[in-house]
C-alpha cells in the first residue's frame, strides 16, 4: 500500500471515530439533562428549611410519613393494579386477535386503538364527564348495582387504608379513577402484549395444531407460556402508565383529598397549596416507583418494542 | 455557473436572509409584551380587557392562567412576569411579604353564591339545605384555591361545615370545574363565585347567600418588582381600574370594588 493509501485509511478511521464520538456525546448530553432535572429536586430539598428550622431531609421524611401522602401511594398502587387487571382481561384477547388475524380495515382499527395514547390527557377526562351526562351514561349509573358499589367501596377502603364511601354515580368517585386510567392503560397494554405475540411468531402453534391440539389448547399450552415473559413485561409497563395518569383523573374524579388524590393529583394539590417540599417529596416517591418498575421490566426481558 | 459566481450569490442570499431576520426580530421586540400571572377563574373579562388594552396601546398582554396559589408558587420559583392577578387579596399579601409587589389596586369584586341544577330538582333553598343526606355538593379545595377557602368560610358562618362534609362529592382545583359539574348534572349544588355562576348562567340556577354568611373577595392587581416593563405594567393596571374596564367586569358578572369588604378568615 502506498503512503497516501495509508494516510487515507488513517484519516477515514479518524473520521469514523469522530462520527461515533459526536453521536455518543449527544446521547450523554441528553442523559445528563434528564439526571440533572431529577437531581435538582434532591438539591432543592437538601437546601430548603422548614418553618421550624427542619432540614430538607427531615421535611422529606415528614412528607413520606404524612398520612395523606401515604394514602396517595396506597391509592395509586391499588387503582393502577386493578386497572392493569382489567386491561389484561381486554388486552390479552384483543392483542392475540390483532397479532394473528388479518382484519379488514386494520389501519382504522390500529388508529382507534392508539388514539387514547396520543390524545392529550384531558380529552379522555372531559369525554368521560360528557358521556356520563348523556342518557347512555345515566343508564350506566342507573344499572350499577348497589352491591357492586358497596364491594368496590370496601375493596378500595381496604387497599387505600381510608374509608371510601362513594355513591351510585360514577363521576367524582374513587372507583372512577380506574375508569379514567383504563383507556390509556388498555390501549398501551394491547400494544405491548401484541408485540409479545408478534415476536414468537405462528410456527409453534401451527405445529401444535398439526399434532392434534385445538385452537384453544394451542393458545393456552403453547402461545401463552411462550409469550409469558413478554406479557409480564408489557403488563408492568401498562401499570407504570396507569399509575402516572393525571389528566383524566383530574377531570373525571376531581382532586378531592382522602378520596381521589392519587400520586400525580396529590403532587398538584401540594403544589397548589404552596407546599413545595411536600410536592417534591411526592415527586421523588414517583421517580422511585417508576425507576423500580422500569428496572423490573428490563430484568424480565422487556425491550423498547412498545412502539 | 462558475464557482466564484455561486459563492457571490450564496453570500448575497445569506446577507439578505440575515437582514430580513434582524428586521423581523427588531419589529417583534419593538412592541412590549407583558406577562400576566392571572387566576384561571377571571379569564373571560381579562381576555377581553387584554385585547382592548393591546388595541389601545400596542402593548401585548400574555396571560398565564392557573389557580391562585399555584401562581404564587410559580412566581416564587421563576421570579418572572410583570403583573399578578390572583382571585384574592390573600395571595397578593403573600407575594408582598416576599417583596415581589411594587404597587397594587383593587379592580373588581367577587361574591360567593350557591348554584343548583336547572329547575332545582332537589329543591335546595339555601346553604343549610346542603346538609340533607344524599346530596352531591362541590366546593373548591380549601387549601389550594380562593373559591375553596371562601366556600369553607361560608359553611363555617352558616354553622354547617361538619354536617356538609359527608355530602362533599368533589373538591376542585379550578372553580369553573364546579360550574361545569352542576351544569352537567354530576353535582346537585356547589358554592362558587357569582362570576363563575355567570359563566354557566343558562344551565344552572343561582341562589344568593345571605349577607351574614356571604364572603366577598376583592380582585387585586399587583405590579411585580421583577417586571422589566414597570411603566407599561402600571399602565395596564390603571387600565384595569378604569371605568371602561369596570363595565367589562360587570358584564361578566363581577361586582364593582367596595371599600368595606368582609374578608374570609385566614388559616
Amino acid at each position: 500500500m502506498s503512503v497516501d493509501g495509508v494516510r487515507q485509511v488513517a484519516r477515514r478511521d479518524l473520521g469514523n471515530r469522530l462520527f461515533s464520538a459526536v453521536l455518543g456525546s449527544v446521547l450523554v448530553l441528553f442523559l445528563s439533562l434528564i439526571l440533572l432535572l431529577l437531581a435538582s429536586n434532591v438539591i432543592y430539598l437538601s437546601q430548603s428549611r422548614g418553618p421550624e428550622g427542619q432540614t430538607g431531609w427531615q421535611l422529606l421524611l415528614a412528607a413520606v410519613r404524612n398520612p395523606e401522602n401515604l394514602f396517595a401511594v396506597r391509592l395509586s398502587v391499588a387503582t393502577a393494579s386493578i386497572t392493569v387487571l382489567l386491561a389484561l382481561v381486554i388486552g390479552l384477547p384483543a392483542a392475540y386477535v390483532l397479532s394473528r388475524y388479518r382484519l379488514p380495515g386494520s389501519g382504522v382499527i390500529d388508529t382507534v386503538l392508539d388514539l387514547p395514547i396520543v390524545l392529550p390527557p384531558p380529552v379522555i377526562g372531559i369525554s368521560l364527564l360528557i358521556f356520563f351526562q348523556t342518557p347512555a351514561g345515566r343508564w350506566v349509573d342507573h344499572i350499577t348495582p348497589q352491591w357492586a358499589v358497596a364491594t368496590s367501596n370496601k375493596v378500595l377502603s381496604l387497599l387505600s387504608g381510608h374509608a371510601i364511601e362513594d355513591a351510585l354515580e360514577w363521576t367524582y368517585t374513587t372507583r372512577g379513577i380506574i375508569v379514567a386510567q383504563f383507556f390509556v392503560a388498555c390501549s398501551f397494554g394491547v400494544r405491548a402484549i401484541k408485540a409479545a405475540f408478534d415476536t414468537i411468531g405462528t410456527r409453534h402453534e401451527e405445529v401444535a395444531r398439526t399434532l392434534g391440539c385445538t385452537k384453544r389448547q394451542a393458545f393456552f399450552r403453547v402461545v401463552l407460556p411462550m409469550a409469558s415473559a413478554g406479557i409480564v413485561a408489557g403488563t408492568i409497563m401498562t401499570w407504570a402508565r396507569a399509575i402516572a395518569e393525571f389528566g383524566p383523573v383530574l377531570f373525571f374524579s376531581g382532586a378531592t383529598r382522602w378520596k381521589t388524590a392519587v400520586l400525580p393529583v396529590a403532587m398538584f394539590l401540594s403544589f397548589s397549596a404552596g407546599d413545595i417540599e411536600g410536592a417534591v417529596a411526592l415527586v421523588l416517591i414517583m421517580v422511585a416507583i417508576s425507576a423500580v418498575t422500569l428496572l423490573t421490566f428490563k430484568k424480565l426481558g422487556g425491550r423498547g418494542y412498545l412502539w | 455557473m462558475s464557482s466564484t459566481r455561486r459563492i457571490v450569490i450564496i453570500t448575497l442570499v445569506c446577507v439578505a436572509a440575515g437582514a430580513a431576520l434582524l428586521f423581523v426580530l427588531r419589529t417583534a421586540n419593538a412592541a412590549t409584551t407583558l406577562l400576566v400571572h392571572a387566576g384561571a377563574g377571571i379569564r373571560p373579562p381579562l381576555d377581553e380587557l387584554g385585547t382592548a388594552f393591546a388595541k389601545k396601546t400596542g402593548i401585548r398582554v400574555d396571560y398565564a392562567y392557573k389557580g391562585s396559589g399555584c401562581l404564587l408558587a410559580d412566581i416564587c420559583f421563576s421570579k418572572r412576569g410583570d403583573v399578578y392577578i390572583p382571585g384574592e387579596v390573600y395571595y397578593v399579601e403573600q407575594a408582598e411579604k416576599r417583596g415581589f409587589v411594587s404597587s397594587r389596586k383593587v379592580v373588581a369584586q367577587m361574591s360567593t353564591v350557591l348554584i343548583v341544577q336547572k329547575g332545582n330538582p332537589k329543591n335546595i333553598r339555601g346553604v343549610r339545605d346542603l346538609t340533607r343526606p344524599g346530596l352531591r355538593v362541590g366546593i373548591g379545595d380549601p387549601k389550594a384555591i380562593a373559591a375553596g377557602r371562601a366556600a369553607n368560610e361560608v359553611l363555617v358562618r352558616a354553622g354547617v361545615l361538619d354536617a356538609v362534609q359527608k355530602n362533599i362529592a368533589m373538591t376542585a382545583l379550578n372553580v369553573v370545574e364546579l360550574g361545569i359539574g352542576v351544569k352537567l348534572k354530576h353535582l346537585d349544588a356547589a358554592i362558587v363565585w357569582d362570576a363563575t355562576a355567570h359563566l354557566v348562567r343558562d344551565e344552572v340556577e343561582t341562589l344568593e347567600i345571605p349577607e351574614a354568611w356571604r364572603v366577598d373577595s376583592p380582585i387585586p392587581v399587583a405590579v411585580l418588582t421583577f417586571s422589566k416593563h414597570r411603566r407599561d405594567a402600571e399602565r395596564f393596571v390603571d387600565f384595569l381600574a378604569s371605568k371602561q374596564a369596570r363595565e367589562v367586569f360587570v358584564k361578566h358578572g363581577y361586582g364593582p370594588p367596595t371599600k368595606d369588604t368582609k374578608q374570609a378568615a385566614r388559616p
